[in-house]
């Protein structure tokens, strides 16, 4: 192998990051979806817990916008956009049959707006989601491009596990894995790797009773662990 | 016969670090009819881990290639060397069909085909009609720095009635294929200009002979030719890509001497 | 008798499914969409198919002849078969690539002949596409997606398999090979078959890259990998165009190009398919003079007929061609995919002076084809109800160790009943096309 481009280890690591974002918050949005339903101004808090600006009008705009709205940057639908522009730059490495999953899911996605029985009908989405992970795990066979998606899920995962302020057992075993993942395999991959941030992520993992202290200051670390963005300017 | 030694440097500035910079210079005499290159040397900097490499283009003329990966804020380049030219006005090289069409910098506009109705030549052989419309040319432009530039047609610059050496050449070049002459743009060195100059070479049956149009006469044994193309567009001395905000700043020097 | 496929909707729910689309700009934003797929196929006998093929081969390896020719001895224009004018002043010669061979002498490896059929049963050639012809990737996917959905049809009906495209083109690009890997050059996501670049290299085991993937060194093509290594590069499939190739030899100011490749293609140490240069011979000027140059090289007789196509540059031809505007199409010959076509029954009394006064002015702009009344094909629309429309199809010839015609083709087909225009980029749909193995 090694004739992945540049480029698309930036794509690939986006690519594992955007599909995981979907995949995190469409099912914490299905739990609070089911508050919702007698507590109409618990999107507030909602939105407070996951960190994303509450630029919404009444509960009816949050639920159109944040939800479906191409045009609103946190919406779940514009980072499953995302996902699937990663995805169609990246269709030699990890096969049609992979990138339809993404495919169907948006198709899906945006023909759900407006509905009244949002979980029911986005179940398709998460379903195809899965499939996802199942085809690129089984149809890719270059093994260092499908561990870059990996580690993109993986930082991604645990970002989101921070943020959502999720049992300590289970940011910590992911955190874990994280290191892991980028020791074992990352080295060879053409990623570059945030020294300092792996240390420091490291020595938290080391005392996991405080992890919920350094919250803020684990999630810069993690954000910094990766450094695979490629920015070329050009001129003549 | 004359011996001229010849230097010609050339420094790009970049306001700050450049990369990845791959460059082609069109700056290595070659011997033909006329001038025999003797001896000739080249430098370029930065080199230390730059790659450089000849090639040629489908005009004849050799070309310096080279890439830069690394950062880097000046560029610059150097050639040398000793010339013997030959008191000819001939220079070897048959006059492709090619070279009477058109091309990007001399496309043919309203100015430029009134102008070649009213000084039409009379003279019957290419040579000679290309000298006539030399003279009418001269004796319409002006010459002006800083009017026109590399991009500028001959078109454009006819209409100004202002321009350099290039624009000079350019429009002459236009008029001659508009009268089914033959003929290329020429770039080189001309004794004391102190920088590049710009000519033109007209084709009559299996030969090219150089005329100056900037200074309405044939070229003599201080010039000596670093390139040639169908207009300037098709052989620039120096052409480069890089990747960086950065704008270059280009210095140039030349010298043209007996020795 | 052949039963069609009738699954347009499924069909055209699994190319969504499989992101089969084609991008296009409007008012300079970038929109992704679907071909529509229409699922009764365009259906070619095996007898028609074997004079196609015959014919494509003649005229596809004269143009690579000619190519050969005018960029080396320039034998057909001192012989007088091919005015130099038209050469020359074409914007398709490209002086850069005067005295280039290629790597195996071959200019147009992969070549999109665009045909129509009249209603008489004669197949007239539109125009030649030599530079990067695109859409073999639809009708591939879409014959996949048809057995799929319909595999009793394909039981009943003779149809030659043609999903060996990607065998014939993985073997072109190996047998021009320099030496090296092969890649597809992409301009980016936000070109108009980015989805066919993609689908090939997963198809075919190319790299696709882009051009910051790539750089020269002593004339020879590398792709950068990732830990700052390189790899070597053999073949390029280009999917950019000509100009925007090389920034050190065409437009300076291109972005998407790769320095000083055109000295590694010189040096004969990459291939580049198809070879710059290429719109010397698919300039719609040039086309008139096709079938001369099949008697001119192979000394043949073309089996394909040129529509009768007139060049106002002679004055003959302008005169009928001013005489007869109104029942003419005209051609802008400097532009493609279906734009600079007007018809003379489309134009008011006014516009056909106009035309008439800049055709005399810029005789060489333009060529006047007589309007042949193509076959119309059957489309099922929504309702299910059938409807007539304009169809064409362009055929794929590759040429590598031989020259071989692809047993199928891009059928497309208007967008309303009564137009002409079949390009993809002005709205119309596709159909697959089935080449029977026996009558």
């Amino acid at each position: 192998m090694g004739t992945i481009t540049r480029i698309n280890i930036n794509n690939l690591f986006w690519l594992g990051r955007y599909t995981e974002r979907v995949f995190i918050t469409l099912n914490s949005f299905f739990k609070y979806a089911d508050k919702i339903i007698e507590k109409r101004e618990f999107y507030g808090k909602y939105l407070d817990d996951i960190n994303v600006p509450n630029i919404y009008k009444d509960f009816d705009d949050f639920f159109d916008r944040y939800v479906f709205d191409e045009d609103d940057p946190n919406s779940i639908y514009s980072n499953l956009l995302r996902a699937l522009g990663n995805g169609i730059v990246l269709r030699e490495e990890i096969k049609t049959p992979s990138l339809s999953y993404l495919q169907m899911a948006a198709d899906k996605f945006k023909s759900c707006r407006g509905t009244d029985k949002i979980r029911y009908d986005l179940l398709p989405v998460r379903d195809a989601i899965y499939a996802f992970w199942g085809s690129v795990d089984s149809n890719m066979t270059d093994l260092d491009a499908l561990r870059i998606i990996h580690l993109g899920k993986s930082v991604e995962h645990v970002d989101m596990l921070l943020r959502l302020s999720l049992p300590e057992e289970e940011t910590f075993s992911a955190l874990n894995n994280l290191v892991k993942h980028v020791e074992r395999y990352i080295g060879q991959s053409g990623c570059i790797i945030n020294k300092v941030a792996l240390s420091q992520i490291k020595a938290a993992i080391a005392v996991p009773e405080k992890l919920g202290e350094n919250r803020n200051a684990l999630i810069a670390n993690v954000e910094a662990l990766i450094e695979v963005n490629f920015i070329e300017t050009a001129a003549v | 016969m004359k011996r001229l030694r010849f230097e010609y440097s050339a420094e790009l500035q970049f306001s700050g670090n450049v990369s990845e910079h791959c460059f082609t210079l069109r700056c290595l005499p070659v011997s033909d009819g006329r001038q025999l290159i003797r001896e000739s040397r080249y430098e370029i900097f930065p080199n230390e881990n730059s790659k450089i490499w000849f090639s040629r283009d489908s005009f004849g003329n050799t070309l310096i290639c080279g890439r830069i990966p690394e950062p880097h804020d000046v560029f610059s380049f150097h050639i040398s060397g000793k010339a013997e030219i030959i008191n000819t006005r001939d220079i070897s090289g048959f006059p492709s069909a090619i070279y009477g069409y058109s091309s990007p910098l001399t496309k043919q506009g309203e100015c430029i085909r009134r102008f070649y109705e009213e000084n039409k030549p009379t003279a019957e052989f290419p040579i000679d009609r290309a000298m006539e419309l030399c003279n009418s040319l001269y004796s319409k432009m002006k010459y002006e720095k800083g009017v026109t530039d590399v991009h500028t047609s001959a078109e454009e610059a006819l209409s100004l009635g202002k321009g350099v050496c290039q624009d000079y050449a350019h429009i002459f070049l236009a008029l001659c294929r508009l009268d089914g002459i033959r003929c290329r743009y020429v770039s080189g060195l001309a004794y004391e200009s102190g920088e590049t100059h710009a000519w033109t070479e007209i084709g009559s049956g299996s030969r090219w002979y150089g005329i100056d149009p900037a200074n309405n006469r044939f070229i003599s044994e201080n010039y000596i030719k670093l390139c040639h193309g169908r207009d300037y567009s098709d052989c620039p001395i120096e052409r480069g890509i890089y990747l960086g905000n950065s704008k270059g700043v280009q210095t140039v020097t030349s010298t043209v001497a007996e020795f | 008798m052949v039963t069609p496929v009738a699954n347009s909707k499924e069909i055209n729910e699994l190319l969504a499914r499989y992101g089969v689309k084609f991008g296009i700009y409007k008012n300079g934003n970038f929109h992704e969409q679907l071909f529509p797929f229409d699922a009764i196929p365009r259906v070619i006998s095996a007898a028609d198919f074997a004079m196609l093929e015959k014919g494509l081969i003649q005229r596809v390896d004269a143009l690579n002849m000619f190519l050969r020719d005018v960029y080396s001895d320039k034998k057909i224009i001192s012989d007088g078969v091919v005015p130099e004018d038209f050469v020359y002043s074409s914007t398709g010669f490209l002086q850069q690539c005067d005295g280039v061979l290629p790597p195996k002498g071959i200019y147009s490896h992969i070549s999109g002949i665009d045909l129509v059929q009249a209603k008489d049963g004669t197949w007239y050639i539109l125009e030649d596409n030599l530079r990067i012809p695109s859409g073999a990737s639809y009708p591939l996917i879409a014959r996949e997606l048809c057995r799929m959905t319909s595999p009793d049809v394909f039981r009943e009906a003779k149809v030659r398999d043609n999903r060996n495209y990607i065998a014939l083109l993985r073997e072109t690009m190996n047998y021009v090979n320099c030496g090296g890997i092969n890649v597809i050059l992409t301009p980016g996501r936000y070109n108009a078959a980015y989805f066919e670049h993609s689908y090939f290299a997963e198809k075919t085991g190319a790299v696709l890259v882009q051009n910051s993937d790539l750089f020269v060194e002593d004339n020879v093509l590398y792709l950068k990998d990732y830990q700052n290594g390189k790899t070597r590069v053999g073949t390029v499939y280009r999917r950019i165009s000509d100009e925007y190739l090389d920034p050190m030899t065409f437009l300076p100011e291109s972005l998407i190009g790769i320095p000083h490749i055109m000295g590694a293609y010189r040096a004969g140490n990459v291939a580049l398919i198809n070879a710059p240069g290429n719109g010397a011979a698919d300039d719609k000027g040039i086309y008139y003079f096709v079938p001369k140059m099949i008697e001119y090289y192979l000394g043949e007789k073309a089996i394909l007929k040129n529509a009768p196509t007139y060049l106002p540059f002679y004055e003959d031809d302008r005169k009928y061609v001013l005489d007869n505007l109104e029942k003419l199409v005209i051609k802008d010959v400097s532009e493609a995919g279906g734009y600079g076509v007007v018809f003379g029954s489309d134009m008011t009394k006014e516009q056909l002076a106009d035309w008439r006064k800049l055709i005399t002015e810029q005789s060489r702009r333009f060529i006047a084809q007589e309007v042949i009344d193509f076959i119309d094909l059957p489309i099922t629309d929504e309702l299910g109800n059938t409807t007539m429309h304009k169809a064409d199809l362009r055929a794929f010839v590759l040429s590598g160790e031989k020259t071989k015609v692809w047993c199928s083709g891009l059928t497309r087909f208007s967008r309303t009943e009564n137009s002409f225009v079949v390009n993809s980029s002005q709205g119309g749909g596709f159909k697959d096309t089935w080449v029977l193995s026996q009558e």
